[in-house]
């Protein structure tokens, strides 16, 4: 399955962040995964993206008010690999502090996917060094994530927006 | 691997935002402080800045050659300040970014300092690769060295009092 907003070019996926605080309110369709889409009324207060050409990934976070005055948090992971599928959560929110919690909560690791297969005809070395190369890809995921989610609060507070 | 100095503003000049106002709350039995405290916010990944109220006392750059098997070759920049907080802790924020076009990400971390065992601790878990810890292993080199005594590096002469260790010999 593919999600709606494959894009390798990150130029092309969203609007500048500059322009979110006078943006006029849109409509968003967000998908998530083994739910229904979350749609929603609103404006993008802020958005961060790690893309870097030389990562096979990145990350991209999108902060909404919707029209009744919640918040939406939106989290894409993209691949510069078409043999990936790109991925998309979402969630609503009442306050924005409830958005920050998630964002220092979330954990990347869930976002590591693993290869299972013939996994039983593997020896204990090959076994371990399976899951030291699993301990690694998730140190890294969250590295990853950290990186992006520290740069978005740092521009949340220097555009004036309350954090803590 | 090399260490050119470098200006603290090549590296840092983001992560720390002041408002500069008087601090009514400054213990003056210690003595006036060093400067008029200030209210800082450190730049810190995967988690809401760290907010303190102090000054920095002392900070130190330098350059990181590094490369990989992969052929990438370039430069992490790293900045290490220190701030002596109101209550008197002391706090160090390191902010490491790697040059573009390497397949790596900026590092930013912050950490109440005891020790100087603590010091250095922050140090390897933020300097040089780790900037490369985002890059998943599949593509990440394997030829790294990147544990050199870095404090020693930077020149800094920390007044923190004995280490640990030291204690322990005592």
């Amino acid at each position: 399955m593919s999600y709606p907003m494959n894009a390798t070019d990150p130029a092309q996926m969203t609007p500048a962040p500059d322009a979110a605080p006078t943006m006029a309110p849109s409509s968003f369709r967000l998908s998530r995964p083994g739910k229904r889409p979350l749609t929603f009324h609103g404006s993008e207060l802020a958005m961060a993206m790690s893309y870097t050409p030389e990562l096979p990934y990145w990350y991209e976070l999108n902060i909404y008010r919707t029209a009744e005055q919640k918040f939406v948090l939106a989290l894409k992971l993209f691949f510069g690999s078409t043999d990936e599928t790109d991925r998309s959560k979402a969630w609503e929110f009442d306050t924005l502090p409830e958005v920050f919690d998630t964002l220092e909560s979330y954990d990347a690791a869930d976002d590591v996917r693993i290869d299972c297969t013939a996994m039983e005809h593997l020896s204990a070395a090959e076994l371990a060094a399976r899951a030291y190369e699993l301990g690694a890809r998730v140190a890294a995921q969250r590295a990853h994530f950290g990186s992006i989610v520290g740069e978005l609060f740092k521009e949340l507070e220097a555009a004036g927006q309350p954090i803590n | 691997m090399q260490g050119a100095p470098i200006v603290a503003s090549d590296v840092d000049d983001e992560p720390v935002q002041e408002i500069v106002e008087p601090d009514p709350n400054v213990d003056l039995v210690r003595g006036p402080p060093l400067a008029p405290a200030r209210q800082l916010s450190l730049r810190v990944d995967g988690a809401r800045p760290m907010q303190l109220r102090g000054e920095a006392i002392c900070s130190a750059s330098w350059r990181q050659v590094v490369s990989n098997s992969d052929g990438h070759i370039g430069d992490i920049a790293t900045c290490l300040r220190l701030f002596l907080v109101a209550d008197g802790s002391i706090v160090a924020h390191v902010a490491s970014k790697p040059t573009e076009g390497l397949p790596a990400l900026p590092v930013y971390q912050a950490a109440q300092v005891l020790d100087v065992e603590d010091l250095s601790s922050l140090l390897d878990r933020t300097t040089g690769d780790a900037c490369f810890v985002a890059m998943p292993p599949a593509a990440r080199t394997k030829s790294f060295v990147m544990s050199a005594p870095i404090l020693e590096k930077s020149g800094l002469n920390l007044p923190l009092g004995p280490t640990k260790t030291q204690e322990k010999a005592q």
